[in-house]
This record gives C-alpha cells, sequence and structure tokens, in this order.
C-alpha cells in the first residue's frame, strides 16, 4: 500500500507556496529478461572495447565528445558538462494558466501525482480552484539535475503534474502538408461518418489489455511446469477495393443500415 | 517557434539509440519502421509509421583516451571471452541464477495473427482521453498505391473530434493507441495501458479534508491573475542541451578539443548518416497513394548525405537523426544488441541525464538484479531505491 514519493518540492505560484511531494504515476508493466550466453546460460556482461586495440576501456577512463560532423567530435570535460546543469532547487515554479487544449497531446510525457506534504487545506484548495477555473498551470522544476516542463493539472480532488517534451522534441503537425488527391466524395464522407457513428463509445482504458504481454508471461509460466504453448499464425488481411461498397457493407456489419 | 543556431549547425540530435527506452523510436533512422493496414470497418488503409518525437537530449559519444569512440562488446564471464548477438538467448529469472529461457521463435509466435493490423472497432472523443494515458506520438503517412481511405478517414477524424482505438503488436511490445487527425494527417498516440497508471489510491494520497472556501477563493485568484491566452515558446525548450550544444560550438570554432579519431577499416557500419526525419515524414506523407495525386516532387531530394550546414533553418528543431549504414539490429528483441554500436548519450552528471550506459554500468555495481533488460527509466528507478 502506498507508494514512496520521489522527491520533495515546493509548487510556487506567485506569493503562495505548497509543498508536495512527487510520485509517479505511471508504473512499469514490462517483462524484463537478461541476456545469456546461450551454451551455458551465463549472464552475459558487456564490456568497453577501443576497437583499433580490442582493448576495455574502464568507465573512468572514458570521455564524453559531441559528434559534429562524421568522426569530428568535439570533446567536453566534466566540468563543461556539470556547468551546463540547472541549479538544484525545491521549487516548481508555475509561470501561467493556460486553457488545457493548448497543450498539445504530442507534448504529454510522464505523469506524476503530487500529494501534500503538509498543508493538506492548501493542496486541495488549489485542486479546486484549478478544477473550478478549468485550467493548467505550465510549471518548471529541476529533478535529479534535469530541468522539466510540466502541466499542472487537477485529477479529481488531487493535483498531477504531467512532464511534458520540449518543444525540440515534436514535429508539429502544422510543419507537416498533408496528403492531397482529388476532393472526396460527399457520400463516402457521409458513409464515414455514419459508420464512425456505429462504433462510436466511451474510452474505457479498462477494456484493453496487453494481450501480448499476458502471453508471455503465460509461456513462462508454461515452460517453467514443462509445457508449451499451442503454435498460432498469421492471417494477412486482403485490401479493399472499392471504398463505398466497404463502407456500406460495414455499415451494414455495425448493425445500422441508414441509405446512403 | 525558435530558430536556434544549432540547427543551422546541423545538431545530429535525433532519436538514435535514444539512449534506450526499450520504445521503437530507437528507430528513428528516417525510414519507417513498422508498416501495416489500418482497418476501419472493411475498409484497409495501408499505412507507414514513424516517430513524431524526437530526443531534444544532446547526445554525446563516449571516446577511449585515444579519441577513438568507444564500441560495446559482450562478454561471458564463464568462457572469458566476447559473445556473438546471435549466440545470445533471453531469460527471465525465476530464482536467482535460474531462467526460463525464450527463444526468439517463440515470442514471435505469441504474436497476433493480425500483427500487422490496426483494427478500428472503437471511436471516442479525443476529449475523453485521460492526458495521463498519452505517452508518445507517431504520425501515419499513406503506403500503396491510393491516398483515398487514408483522407477520408483523417477527414473525418478531424471533423468529428474523435479518435479510433485499437492495440497492436510491434517489435516485442503491444500498443494501445488512438488514432487522431490534426491537420488533416493521421496519427497514432500510443497510450499506456490501464494497469500502467496508478490511481491516487495505489499511491496513497490522503482523502480530501473540509476545505476553506476563501482558500479555494485565494487560489482561484492567483489563477485568474496570471491566466496567459498562449504558451511561451522560450519555455518549452530545453535549455540544458542548448547550453551543451553552446559550449560545443565555442569550442568548436576555436578547434578546442576537437578529434578526428582513426577509425578501423570495418567499422565502415558504425559511420552514422545523417537524416532529417521531418524531410522524410514530409515526403512520405506526399507520396503515398501517388497515383491518386499526391505527388514525390513536394519533398526536398534525398536526405541522406546532407551536410549539417545546409540544414533548413527555419524549423523549430534540427530534425536530425542518426542512422547507420546498416541496420545495427541483430536478432530481434535483444534491446542491449542495439548499444553495441550506437552513439550512447549523455548530457550531464545527475541520474535523469546520464546515458542508459552509464546507468547500467552504475547498477551493475550495485549488482541490481534484471538490469541488463531494464530501460533508463527503470535503471534509474531501480538506481535510487537502491539509495
Amino acid at each position: 500500500m502506498g507508494a514512496r514519493a520521489i522527491w520533495k518540492a515546493e509548487l510556487h505560484l506567485g506569493e503562495e507556496t505548497v509543498p508536495v511531494k512527487l510520485y509517479s504515476a505511471a508504473q512499469d508493466r514490462n517483462i524484463h529478461f537478461k541476456l545469456l550466453h546461450e551454451v551455458d546460460h551465463v549472464p552475459i556482461q558487456q564490456r568497453r572495447v577501443n576497437p583499433l586495440t580490442d582493448e576495455t576501456v574502464p568507465y573512468e577512463a572514458t570521455r564524453r565528445a559531441y559528434e559534429v560532423q562524421r568522426d569530428l567530435f568535439v570533446v567536453l570535460d566534466e566540468g563543461e558538462l556539470a556547468s551546463a546543469q540547472p541549479e538544484p532547487s525545491r521549487a516548481i515554479t508555475v509561470t501561467r494558466f493556460v486553457d488545457p487544449s493548448l497543450i498539445n497531446h504530442q507534448w504529454y510525457e510522464r505523469p506524476y501525482y503530487l500529494g501534500p506534504d503538509g498543508h493538506e487545506e492548501d493542496y486541495f484548495a488549489l485542486a479546486e480552484a484549478l478544477a473550478t477555473q478549468g485550467k493548467e498551470g505550465v510549471a518548471r522544476w529541476t529533478m535529479r539535475g534535469k530541468g522539466y516542463v510540466g502541466a499542472l493539472r487537477a485529477e479529481g480532488p488531487y493535483l498531477m503534474l504531467i512532464a511534458l517534451r520540449s518543444a525540440d522534441e515534436i514535429i508539429p503537425a502544422a510543419e507537416l502538408e498533408p496528403p492531397s488527391g482529388r476532393a472526396l466524395a460527399k457520400e463516402e464522407l457521409k458513409l464515414a461518418e455514419q459508420l464512425v457513428e456505429a462504433l462510436s463509445g466511451e474510452f474505457r482504458p479498462e477494456d484493453f489489455r496487453d494481450e501480448y504481454r499476458h502471453r508471455v508471461q503465460e509461456l513462462i509460466e508454461a515452460k517453467q511446469e514443462g509445457k508449451s504453448l499451442p503454435a498460432r499464425t498469421y492471417e494477412p488481411q486482403p485490401a479493399s477495393d472499392s471504398l463505398s461498397a466497404s463502407l456500406k457493407a460495414s455499415l451494414k456489419k455495425a448493425g445500422l443500415k441508414r441509405a446512403g | 517557434m525558435a530558430t536556434s543556431k544549432r540547427a543551422r549547425r546541423g545538431q545530429r540530435n535525433g532519436s538514435h539509440r535514444s539512449g534506450g527506452d526499450d520504445r521503437p523510436d530507437d528507430m528513428a533512422q528516417g525510414r519507417a519502421f513498422w508498416s501495416g493496414t489500418i482497418s476501419f470497418g472493411l475498409v484497409s488503409i495501408p499505412v507507414e509509421l514513424f516517430p513524431a518525437t524526437r530526443s531534444s537530449t544532446v547526445h554525446f559519444r563516449m571516446l577511449s583516451p585515444d579519441g577513438t569512440p568507444v564500441r560495446r562488446r559482450y562478454y561471458c564471464p564463464e568462457h572469458n571471452q566476447d559473445v556473438e548477438a546471435d549466440e545470445i538467448v533471453r531469460g527471465y529469472e525465476i530464482a536467482k541464477g535460474e531462467y526460463v529461457v525464450l527463444h526468439d521463435e517463440e515470442l514471435e509466435s505469441l504474436e497476433p495473427q493480425k500483427s500487422r493490423d490496426i483494427d478500428l472497432r472503437l471511436f471516442v472523443n479525443v476529449a475523453e482521453i485521460p492526458p495521463t494515458y498519452f505517452e508518445r506520438a507517431y504520425y501515419l503517412a499513406p503506403a500503396g498505391n491510393s491516398n483515398k481511405a487514408y483522407r477520408l478517414l483523417a477527414e473525418v477524424m478531424q471533423q468529428t473530434g474523435k479518435a479510433g482505438i485499437a492495440t497492436f503488436v510491434m517489435r516485442d511490445k503491444e500498443y494501445l493507441v488512438a488514432i487522431l487527425a490534426e491537420n488533416h494527417i493521421l496519427r497514432a498516440e500510443a497510450l499506456r495501458f490501464y494497469d500502467e497508471l496508478r490511481t491516487p489510491e495505489d499511491v496513497g494520497l490522503p482523502p480530501k479534508p473540509r476545505v476553506d472556501r476563501d482558500r479555494v477563493a485565494k487560489f482561484e485568484r492567483i489563477i485568474r491573475k496570471h491566466t496567459a491566452d498562449k504558451l511561451d515558446p522560450d519555455e518549452m525548450l530545453d535549455e540544458q542541451s542548448r547550453r551543451l550544444m553552446d559550449i560545443v560550438e565555442q569550442k568548436y570554432e576555436a578547434q578546442q578539443d576537437v578529434v578526428r579519431p582513426e577509425l578501423p577499416e570495418e567499422d565502415e557500419d558504425d559511420e552514422p548518416s545523417t537524416v532529417n526525419l521531418l524531410e522524410v515524414i514530409r515526403r512520405s506523407l506526399q507520396s503515398g497513394g501517388s497515383k491518386s495525386g499526391g505527388s514525390l516532387s513536394s519533398g526536398r531530394s534525398g536526405t541522406k548525405g546532407r551536410t549539417p550546414k545546409s540544414a533548413p533553418a527555419d524549423k523549430a528543431a534540427p530534425g536530425r537523426a542518426t542512422t547507420k549504414g546498416r541496420d545495427a539490429r541483430q536478432g530481434r528483441g535483444k534491446p542491449q544488441a542495439e548499444h553495441d554500436e550506437g552513439p550512447p548519450g549523455r548530457s550531464v552528471a545527475a541520474l535523469g541525464s546520464k546515458t542508459k550506459d552509464e546507468l547500467y554500468e552504475r547498477a551493475r555495481s550495485l549488482d541490481i538484479a534484471g538490469r541488463s533488460g531494464m530501460s533508463k527509466d527503470q535503471l534509474i528507478e531501480a538506481i535510487r531505491r537502491h539509495g
């Protein structure tokens, strides 16, 4: 019960500060393997070598370099690397509040819960105020030597901080040109809309399971007991030729027989 | 969006072997790293998938004392010798030192029958999907000889504000995706699975106490006072990377600590060539379905071999990915294999910005179990937990 906080911080909003603890809201469910030498199942290690001499290079002896052109490096020393690091701080500084629609889905990277660290009333009052105002805060902070930008938002009665990717990391759709072609037929658009409508429902994430991961888990368990799982085969899908015929047939299948 | 000096300088900051969180962005080589079919009712839409994000963290390579970039070798401590990738199997540790061995063929057999199919059987309002679910974005470009069905789905998604939800398997991992459209371009937003997110109860957050109305009003005033109608683009940048690139540029201009190491003859395949991901996506969007009106001409001609200085300076970020002359993946699903030749990234000394390589090293010295199969984030978490 209960996760360990990964960081203690202070939310700074204008003149106000609210002490908080940060918890990861995402958890790893991946199955992790060790690499083994096939002949004796001994865990593989890695060694770092100088390809010219084939000698092992100890970690302490390595240098960091940025490749400015192919095979041309600028070497940075520890001091230079450290100088780029942001100043350590406990502050999560909210710089502005914006309409959530300004934050594109592409930006979201990693969610964290913020929990109160004393001063519970302020914590819950802030969450309530964010909810009533329908706003998200843009926040900046430095954690483990790395600078972050995030969206501060209310999640039910609680506060959540979602780390955002930096602008450099995003390829915005606006910078791309959509595929072009002859105007779409009105009838096809209408049919497609009807089909989407017929297949529309609520987002219920619990309905989707990581089937593959569960099957890997089953395989591991079966092998542990010396059994094997039945094999499955791959069946390719034929491509559809007539768009409106396919749409009509799909609509029928979806249980709706509206006139095209 | 902001233009930086380093864009012109041609920073190769693409998501090459991105230091490693086991996601397919490490395949961001400018080519589609997955192609398949979206099924929408009985309509099939062949598509190619490209990462919509790139790593902004400046990637550093590790050099030997003589300036030669280090290579990684697999090594068996028992045999006291190097091991090739095809001599390696994956083991799931069931007890200390005891493994269930899984072969690639066995894992492949677990893939769904229609592993190349993204079957949209449910559409939801995009606004209904909580932001916590969004993990990573991929652009979809039309493939095959017609882009009509692609454009149709994009149009409908955009007009209705909906997203098609589906799961599919790509490279040893199942993905839950929301397929939506922006600017008439389809995008697959990879979502977390339900059990990958914690609830407030899981975390152990306390129940809400009675909260004084005045206190809420105080924060409401602060929110109103500091409300803006747009984001500050400068605020959304990765300053740390910028500072590092400034240092690199200064030193490069002064020709200080610039090394051109001698590389071994057979090292050809280790030479990265640059690819502009943005350009590749642009061309793919136009080239798919070329028979029905798209054209190849809108993109600039090749993406390879352009000198760094010719990078377009008008875009938000350099968009360069480093790719290999040869696909370095040897055998499927041996995540570590990629690090053999890939340039490990590194920015500064803190955990969060260490390379996976360095984190792995630290994890090894701490004897953290299962480290070889861990992603970067998991390594950080494990090291942190270790104290």
